[in-house]
């Protein structure tokens, strides 16, 4: 992606035959282009110079429609997005949506939907009750990969879930926040009506590593060579799994808490109603729900708790390893 | 009538206390059973009391936050009782304990909503 790109998260709209619409899908703005400057956006694709889109338009109209697309925020030059301080993201994969992959988004979403609970328990059984000794190679490498493999294999899960129900994909990627690095998903379902669609969506990507831990630990038992290397695997699987549950923000398991409990941005209203006293007051006097709401956002703001003991757990065992 | 009023509220207090009592029942003499009748009896507890019609993953929300605890300890207290687990320093079994804990409510919580969800439909919409 050498050249300027219109960014894939737009839709394009034509009104009439002098202005276009186009809407950010990711922020929900909208913006009136005329005809010409929306059809120069259009041909921006990230492989084509814009300076050879239209030869009849001189360096400096280039330099302008780009500058006005910019100030839109509708372009991106690079893989690598820098949104804020120590905060990058790098986009890996944008899905062309087809037909075909719709189906066959479809089809993988089922089997993950009705497989991934059968699979996992089954496996637990029958790894304990063949009592498998696990030996001690490959373990760090059965770890490691499990995690990489861990990442994309979930957010695969989200992908696939979003595709079946008809919401959009934008794009696949990796990030860092800060000292963190993880893997996302950008989606829109907000045109999804049904809400246990958009909970299957969030839960997708926790399914799917379950799903993989329970084939991984059937792996484990079969093989003899390799039983520590995928029973690492499995390890971390669940274990990335387990972090999606919690209810923290940014996190499926709030996400998914959010639409069951029918609370809109769950994770911002914890904040707002933490932060302001007159919020509260005011939400306090709907009476008995209200105040419940408030006691319910206190209680989730508690499980913030679990990631600062996940990074401590995280440096102590690196310590002792390195000791 | 207001003896009649106030009998209505006793029960949905003692309808409330049911589940808690089959979580600690639990904790002492360990029987599956009673598991599964803590989280049965936390169903009908929130399809029985009227106060928590149509704001039902709220309510389950809070119960199961509450009645799980027993049944969360005990479990956190059995992994550690694991011979392999069992001679880990007592700073790391605080910090485990903590995100075991954490990981352990969430999946119920999300848990106990997904079927709370998948029972009761329509529910109000709560504006935060």
């Amino acid at each position: 992606m050498s050249y300027p790109m219109l960014v894939n998260w737009t839709d394009i709209k034509i009104i009439n035959k002098d202005e276009v619409i186009i809407k950010d899908r990711l922020v929900g703005d909208c913006y009136t282009l005329d005809w010409y400057t929306a059809w120069f956006a259009s041909k921006l694709d990230g492989k084509t110079d814009p300076y050879k889109i239209d030869r009849r338009l001189s360096y400096d109209d280039v330099e302008e429609l780009l500058d006005e697309l910019d100030d839109m925020d509708l372009l991106r030059c690079r893989r690598i997005l820098a949104r804020d301080f120590a905060e990058i993201y790098l986009t890996l994969w944008i899905p062309r949506e087809s037909i075909s992959f719709r189906i066959a988004s479809f089809i993988i979403n089922k089997l993950l939907l009705f497989l991934w609970l059968p699979v996992f328990v089954l496996s637990i059984f029958y790894f304990f009750d063949s009592s498998v000794h696990i030996n001690d190679e490959y373990l760090l490498l059965g770890y490691f990969i499990g995690l990489i493999s861990g990442l994309i294999i979930h957010e695969s899960g989200h992908m696939f879930a979003c595709l079946a129900y008809g919401g959009q994909v934008f794009e696949i990627g990796v990030f860092i926040k800060g000292i963190f690095p993880g893997a996302y998903t950008l989606t829109n379902a907000s045109n999804l009506k049904k809400r246990m669609q958009r909970v299957q969506i969030s839960a997708a990507g926790i399914e799917a590593n379950f799903l993989f831990a329970g084939i991984a630990l059937f792996m484990a038992t079969w093989s003899k060579t390799l039983c520590g290397f995928f029973f690492e695997f499995a390890v971390a699987n669940v274990f990335l799994a387990a972090l999606n549950l919690l209810l923290v923000d940014g996190i499926d398991g709030m996400a998914i808490m959010g639409e069951l409990l029918g609370i809109d941005d769950l994770a911002d209203k914890t904040k707002m109603i933490k932060k302001s006293k007159s919020k509260k007051r005011k939400i306090a006097s709907k009476g008995i729900t209200g105040k419940l709401s408030i006691f319910v956002c206190y209680i989730i703001s508690v499980v913030k708790i679990a990631i600062p003991i996940i990074i401590l757990i995280s440096v102590m065992e690196l310590i002792l390893c390195l000791i | 009538m207001s003896y009649l009023r106030n009998y209505k509220k006793y029960y949905q207090i003692v309808f409330t206390l049911i589940p808690m009592l089959f979580s600690i029942a639990f904790v002492l003499f360990r029987s599956v059973l009673l598991l599964v009748l803590t989280a049965v009896s936390l169903f009908v507890t929130v399809g029985a009391v009227p106060i928590f019609r149509k704001r039902e993953n709220l309510w389950m929300f809070l119960l199961a936050a509450f009645i799980m605890i027993p049944i969360n300890l005990y479990m956190i207290f059995a992994l550690f009782s694991i011979d392999s687990l069992a001679g880990y320093d007592l700073i790391y079994k605080i910090l485990y304990g903590g995100m075991l804990y954490c990981v352990f409510f969430s999946a119920e919580e999300i848990l106990f909503g997904f079927i709370t969800r998948l029972i009761w439909k329509k529910q109000y919409k709560i504006s935060i």
